[in-house]
């Protein structure tokens, strides 16, 4: 908020996380500053490069060694637990690479799930999943358990449960990694779309053909992130 | 917790228990078995508690004098000189005392239950309606004057029926003694069933106790003087009277003493059926460490993970306790056929504290065995559970 201009979109300053490591350390991310813009970034990189571990720290899983990651100026790691926790349900989405889905809830309860965490009414909750699911393409499907569905409608499932209150960043850990080609563009075709409306997308990928559908790229190597395009 | 509705939580709880039905139903029945032995137990003191108050709350005697009160038990032994009968007499007037009657207890044991009967020798002249005025001669005759001293017996209704007794049937008080049925009473659902009433001198002398009684029963012009007419005979007299509500408060210390045996025998089952439910929770804990993380990860609070987690806790633990209620519930009715049919009582009871205390325990062991889970569902860290695919 003091930020001015700053304060907008998602940002990472002075970001970075050492983890101990038998007598020494492994810098898995060095201190970097970058502010996301709206639209699709790609974060690429070698498996081990800091990808993931860049991820955690904007989404709040994981703590920083130094920095902070400001979200329309709120600085994320300076919140408690549990306001963390409310500040992901009201900001972000999240693609996982697989095993998104709670075992125990139909695609079309899990896509209503972060709205059930909110509190809205069930039948509120309802009409908006089962139009999300529509829009993945999976309203046949709303009855499934996880274990009933595909890879690929697992992870439509799961993008549409990231949708569901209409954050204002969606992070995507290698969506499409586990996913046949064919699949993986489906999925990502999805992804492209959500940018609309000034969302922020930090999708994580492996794949040079997807980094290239992206607007901006963030490449990580050992560590080091930089930003081109 | 957040903004969740608790109905989200129960049904999220519940979705979490079906998801292995078999293990989760196992562990319900441990608790129900654990709960249904404590209601069983517990219900022996309850059902023994309401056939008090409702037997000797309305015909015992307003006074019972004895040599040492009631902590001897239920048949005081014989051994209050008779002269006290005719000291009491003598304070009749001046105490109110509309009748004074001698008793003498004895109790007929056998190894079969079924076979033991109370013995209880009063003038015969007074007959049984001096101490149990409900009591009526279903066949036969009451005792009367003539009867004191003979060997002549008039029987409970259940007595009759355990010891295979009718009118004209021979019954041996002990080795030597033996006495003629001449009297059956009507069945009165009450301790008087299982009663065999003898004139007095016949069971002294059965009992070697001649010049000896078990107590003396007092009837009051005014029962509500019960409490300052059994002070003063204390006083005066060198023996112990007591009243109604003496001899239920000493029933009830009794009880409580019996009750707390009782539970402490249910209390490890309840243990070992709260240890069961903590280790299914956990199990279930640790298999869904992803899913759980996953949770956090969309946004639910380290609370939220918490909550969930003691509700199914509680939960399973609800579902074994009603379980445990409707097992416990067939027992007590076993017990009851039992008992009826031995001394025409309902031993047991399912009293509306019982099951508020059936109900409350399943929940305390509910919320006791979920804290651990809970606590290490809510603390794991998201990065390590999502961890590596
Ligand atoms: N908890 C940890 N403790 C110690 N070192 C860690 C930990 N987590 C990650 N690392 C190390 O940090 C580095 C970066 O890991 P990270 O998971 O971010 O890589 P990545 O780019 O996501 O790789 P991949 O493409 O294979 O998923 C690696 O060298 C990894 O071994
Ligand atoms: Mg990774």
């Amino acid at each position: 908020m003091r930020e001015g201009a700053a304060a907008a979109g998602l940002r990472a300053e002075n970001l970075s996380r050492i983890y101990p490591s038998g007598e020494g350390t492994v810098t898995a991310l060095a201190p970097f500053t970058h502010t996301f813009p709206a639209g699709l970034t790609a974060v690429v990189g070698p498996s081990g490069s800091g990808k993931s571990t860049l991820l955690n720290l904007l989404a709040g899983f994981d703590r920083p060694t130094t920095g902070r990651v400001l979200v329309d100026g709120t600085d994320l790691h300076a919140l408690s637990e549990a306001g963390r926790a409310d500040f992901r349900l009201a900001n972000y989405g999240f693609v996982f690479q697989s095993h998104n889905l709670v075992t125990i809830l139909t695609a079309l309860e899990n896509v209503e799930f972060p709205l059930t965490l909110a509190g809205v009414p069930r039948k509120q909750r309802r009409e908006r999943a089962r139009a999300l699911l529509a829009e993945v393409g999976l309203s046949a499907r709303a009855a499934h358990l996880p274990s009933q569905l595909s890879g690929g409608e697992a992870q439509r499932v799961a993008i549409a449960r990231a949708l569901a209150h209409d954050p204002r960043v969606l992070l995507a850990d290698e969506p499409t990694g586990n996913l046949d080609s064919h699949t993986g563009e489906r999925v990502l075709a999805l992804l492209t779309g959500l940018t609309r409306g000034g969302r922020t997308v930090v999708l994580i990928t492996h794949d040079p053909e997807v980094a290239a559908l992206a607007d901006h790229t963030l490449r990580v190597r050992d560590g080091e992130v930089t930003a081109d395009g | 917790m957040g903004n969740v509705n608790g109905s989200d939580v129960w049904g999220l709880a519940w979705r979490g228990l079906t998801r292995r039905p078999v293990r989760t139903l196992l562990t319900a029945l441990g608790i129900t078995v654990a709960v249904a032995s404590m209601v069983v137990f517990l219900s022996l003191g309850e059902g023994i508690r309401k056939v008090f108050t409702a037997e000797l709350g309305g015909i015992g005697p307003d006074v019972q004098v004895s040599l040492s009160g009631f902590s001897q038990g239920f048949a005081p032994q014989p051994n209050l000189p008779e002269t006290a009968v005719g000291d009491l007499r003598k304070l009749a007037p001046e105490l109110g005392l509309t009748a004074v009657t001698p008793v003498v207890m004895a109790v007929r044991g056998s190894l079969d239950v079924s076979q033991s009967a109370v013995l209880y020798g009063l003038p015969a002249a007074q007959g049984v309606g001096a101490v149990f005025p409900r009591a009526r001669v279903a066949s036969g005759r009451a005792l009367t004057a003539a009867d004191e001293g003979r060997g002549v017996a008039v029987i409970g209704a259940k007595a009759a029926a355990n010891l295979h007794l009718g009118l004209g049937s021979a019954l041996n008080l002990n080795r030597r003694s033996r006495v003629q049925v001449v009297g059956v009473l009507a069945p009165e659902s009450g301790l008087v069933d299982s009663f065999i009433f003898l004139p007095i001198r016949t069971l002294q002398r059965a009992e070697g106790a001649e010049g000896r009684v078990s107590l003396v029963a007092l009837k009051l012009e005014d029962p509500r003087n019960a409490r300052t007419v059994a002070r003063t005979i204390s006083e005066r007299l060198n023996v112990e009277a007591q009243t109604q509500s003496d001899f239920l408060s000493f029933v009830e210390r009794a009880l409580r003493i019996s009750d707390a045996v009782r539970f402490g025998i249910s209390l490890i089952a309840l243990i070992v059926g709260g240890l069961a439910v903590a280790n299914t929770v956990m199990m279930g804990v640790f298999e869904r460490t992803r899913e759980f993380a996953t949770l956090r990860a969309i946004g639910a609070r380290p609370s939220f993970v918490r909550t969930l987690v003691l509700t199914e806790s509680l939960l399973l633990a609800l579902v074994g306790g009603v379980g445990g209620l409707v097992l416990g519930l067939g027992g007590i009715a076993a017990v009851n056929a039992y008992t009826q049919n031995l001394a025409g009582i309902d031993a047991a009871a399912l009293t509306p504290r019982l099951t508020l205390l059936a109900l409350g325990i399943s929940l305390l062991l509910g919320l006791i065995s979920g804290l651990l889970p809970a606590r290490s569902a809510s603390r794991l860290q998201i990065t390590d559970a999502l961890g590596r695919v």
